[in-house]
């Protein structure tokens, strides 16, 4: 955290105290938006931009406020609120933004405009978002407010890391959300189906010498995993087509025609030494179904 | 252009909820384009009526 010297803050300062200060209206007017009185501190700035979620999650910033003997009145961001700013993601329902992180997925999904469909983003476009929040905040607020903090400290890969980190238990969405019955509507196409098997090779699969892992009982297991996410299934060519290079990828297994399904002993396309966690269990349920 | 349909108060009136409606519009772009991934398709701008529109069913 950078701040001022305690020898310069003796020498110019007459008093200094910690604030959590957030926006508010000037009194005098009435709800007329056109000439409200323009932030003076970071804080002022994002809970003025932001009012629910710092009426929700507090005060942005905790700022030292120095009151100096030439008469000046400074103002540093000392810590800032990550609460605050991971629920500012999740944005902003005057412009019919909203942003979610589909636990289930490991992804976040941006409700685009004016379409009002949900779109897939990432953690680094989240963070260039935040990044450009704060530079702009540096930017409008005036001179006697120290810019250091905002512009490199709050901004660190470390800081903003830990904000989206954060952002994902805040904004957190579970599988319904985009459930057949839900009025919230996703880009529609095999994109997520491909991000959905990324997440299946990585969570269900794992290598096991000796064992096999049938095409058709990865299949089928894959269509149960999708089932639990309220997914459509997928066909098996297409199936075949994403996991092939996904396993060669992920194991250095190769897709093979030569292993032999053990419930019904014939000769069939697999993947030798891998395993899916529950096949069993999932198989059944699939092939049942 | 004014339409022939109104008259000058509700002319101006439109004309100040389309100034408030491009602002907000541009602001809410400002912040998807940091959210969205690049296509090969090109999106054509709204226009005045889209615009209108989108920002009376956000102020409700």
């Amino acid at each position: 955290m950078v701040s001022a010297t305690p020898e310069i803050i003796h020498d110019q300062i007459s008093t200094a105290r910690l604030q959590l200060k957030k926006w508010e209206p000037d009194p005098w007017m009435f709800g007329d938006h056109t000439t409200e009185r323009k932030p003076t501190t970071p804080s002022e700035w994002f809970s003025k931009m932001f009012p629910v979620q710092a009426h929700i999650h507090g005060c942005p910033f905790i700022e030292l406020a120095e009151d100096r003997s030439d008469g000046l009145k400074k103002i540093n961001p000392l810590s800032a609120n990550l609460d605050f700013l991971a629920a500012i993601l999740g944005g902003d329902e005057k412009m019919g933004h909203k942003i979610i992180y589909l636990e289930g997925e490991m992804q976040w999904y941006y409700l685009d405009q004016p379409s009002n469909i949900f779109k897939p983003t990432a953690d680094e476009k989240l963070a260039n978002l935040l990044r450009a929040l704060l530079i702009r905040c540096a930017e409008e607020l005036p001179d006697n407010v120290h810019k250091l903090n905002l512009f490199l400290e709050f901004r660190s890969d470390k800081t903003i890391r830990a904000v989206v980190h954060r952002a994902k238990s805040i904004l957190a969405a579970d599988h319904t959300f985009f459930c057949t019955d839900s009025k919230n509507a996703r880009q529609k196409g095999l994109e997520v189906h491909e991000r959905l098997a990324k997440v299946f090779v990585e969570q269900i699969l794992e290598r096991q010498p000796g064992e096999v892992l049938t095409l058709t009982n990865a299949y089928l297991v894959f269509i149960e995993f999708l089932k639990q996410k309220s997914m459509v299934p997928v066909k098996r060519s297409i199936f075949k087509g994403m996991f092939t290079p996904l396993i060669r990828d992920a194991f250095n297994l190769g897709l093979r025609n030569d292993v032999i399904d053990q419930a019904t002993n014939h000769q069939t396309a697999g993947w030798k030494g891998l395993r899916a966690l529950e096949v069993q269990e999932m198989a059944e349920k699939g092939s049942n179904s | 252009m004014k339409p022939a349909t109104m008259n000058d108060t509700q002319h101006e009136q439109r004309l100040d909820e389309l100034e408030k409606a491009r602002k907000l519009w541009q602001e809410s772009e400002w912040r998807l384009n940091f959210l969205r991934t690049q296509t090969g398709t090109e999106t054509p701008p709204p226009t005045d009526e889209e615009i209108l529109l989108w920002y009376q069913q956000h102020q409700r």
